[in-house]
């Protein structure tokens, strides 16, 4: 079932909120102009509440002592304990998919910024 | 292997059973708090020479929120400066039934005028009976001593050692021996008031290869590494022994280490026992009589690897639950060690620190 959970313009990019929809506590994040993400708002590490985490990026190398700083306002870093999470998938940065945060379909219809809960 | 079950965001209820959290970081919201507490030719070192405390994390970064839960910052001063914010996160969220103060504040590793050092550690101590034990009968503490100096730190445990909500004398690390006599008059002191002592690293925590060029390395080796020279250094030291009813609380520096370093001690126990003919007993044995080990940060492992591994230890007493609130690294008592049998669980959270401090 969608829900209709606010204006674009109530978020900016690179900022991000929970929600509740149908019963479930999301986080909402919204990493670029047009682009809007919703996830489960529970860490699956140790249970952290990832909306009062961060939303930013990450670093990335290509070679031994080379820093490149990269995906902005696409990463969530934990509130407790710090872990990765890829916002447009889920999937933490480091370890595999028994730790992956459950992603809900996020859209945008008409300057609304609309979300599925998952349910029929 | 996860060793939790994540509730939903935002949960706050109270565990089923009441927790005792063992390692809980009050913090000053500034030097300038101990002043009123100071001997006036003390306090001038502060208002008139600028002194301030050293920040010596020897890593710059740690995560995108620092080296705090970005929930856990107050309207003013630093994480867990705040009483009213630890009630709300930390002893109400969870019903917790004591919440044990260790600061993260050693002037033996500040390294400035000693006898300062020594009038710092008392005014910390009255600063933290007036404004925290004062406010809730949950919180316990622990005592600040200058360990430069033990015989001023024994006089500083005779003079608060009796304070019904202080619990125990809290060590950072160093690079001497506990076990050496020099430290000696610290646990007659401590042995007088029925406390123990608890032991938490610090930023100048070193390895054997001193500084290391990430924090990824120096967290995964110089706890265990400085927890296990220690605590090799009391027991061939004979202390046990000597303070026959001395306990220590390792804090922060793991305990899935254990059983690799009780066969290997008690290995070369065997080997080199005419070194140290006052031993009477096995070195494991002394080990998990004397010592509990905090939970936090638990590694990532379940049930299975958790119970395997007391079962090498040989003993379910050695481990005690932790948060390690305010930190980034926090373990919750209602996502952590949820897998386990409902009395090992509630022997880890609860009643091995009751036991361990006699609450």
């Amino acid at each position: 079932m969608r829900h209709d959970v606010g204006a674009i313009d109530d978020l900016a990019p690179g900022e991000m909120r929970e929600i509740r929809v149908g019963g479930r506590v999301l986080v909402l994040c919204r990493s670029a102009e047009e682009s809007f993400h919703a996830l489960s708002a529970t860490c699956p590490h140790r249970g952290g509440p990832l909306a009062a985490g961060v939303l930013s990026g990450t670093v990335t190398s290509n070679a031994v002592g080379e820093y490149e700083y990269t995906r902005r306002n696409q990463i969530i870093h934990c509130p407790w304990h710090g872990y990765e999470f890829d916002v447009c998938d889920g999937r933490p940065l480091v370890g595999g998919t028994r730790m992956r945060v459950r992603v809900y379909p996020a859209e945008v219809v008409g300057g609304r910024i609309m979300v599925d809960d998952g349910r029929d | 292997m996860s060793t939790q079950a994540p509730a939903p965001a935002g949960e706050d209820r109270p565990t089923e059973f009441p927790v005792i959290d063992t390692d809980v970081h009050e913090m000053l919201p500034s030097v300038l708090e101990l002043v009123p507490y100071l001997p006036e030719h003390f306090q001038r070192y502060i208002t008139h020479g600028g002194w301030r405390t050293p920040n010596y994390s020897p890593y710059a970064y740690a995560t995108d929120h620092g080296f705090a839960r970005t929930d856990a910052f107050p309207k003013d001063g630093p994480p867990g400066s705040s009483y009213e914010l630890m009630r709300e996160q930390l002893l109400d969220r969870y019903g917790m039934h004591h919440a044990i103060l260790t600061g993260l504040f050693f002037p033996s590793d500040m390294r400035v005028q000693h006898e300062f050092m020594s009038a710092v550690a008392a005014a910390y101590n009255d600063y933290l009976a007036e404004h925290w034990l004062a406010r809730d009968p949950r919180l316990l503490g622990s005592l600040c001593v200058n360990m430069n100096e033990p015989q001023a730190a024994a006089r500083e445990v005779d003079r608060m050692g009796d304070h019904p909500q202080i619990v125990q004398v809290m060590f950072s690390s160093s690079e001497i021996g506990f076990g050496e006599p020099q430290f000696h008059p610290i646990y007659e002191a401590a042995a007088r008031h029925g406390l123990r002592i608890g032991v938490h690293t610090s930023g100048l925590t070193q390895t054997s290869v001193r500084h290391h060029r990430y924090q990824l390395e120096w967290r995964t080796v110089s706890h265990p590494e400085q927890y296990m020279s220690q605590i090799a250094s009391l027991v061939a030291a004979g202390v046990f022994e000597k303070f026959p009813d001395l306990k220590f609380a390792m804090l922060e520096g793991g305990w899935t280490w254990l059983p690799s370093f009780l066969w290997r001690f008690d290995l070369h126990y065997r080997e080199f026992r005419v070194e140290v003919p006052w031993l009477k007993r096995l070195p494991s044995e002394y080990i998990r009589d004397h010592f509990v080990f905090s939970t936090q940060p638990l590694e990532d492992i379940g049930r299975n690897e958790i119970m395997t591994i007391l079962d090498l230890i040989g003993s379910d007493r050695v481990l005690v639950f932790a948060t390690d609130y305010p930190h980034f690294d926090f373990d919750s008592p209602t996502q952590t060690l949820t897998d386990l049998p409902a009395d090992l669980r509630r022997r880890i959270l609860h009643d091995n620190a009751a036991e361990f401090y006699g609450l």
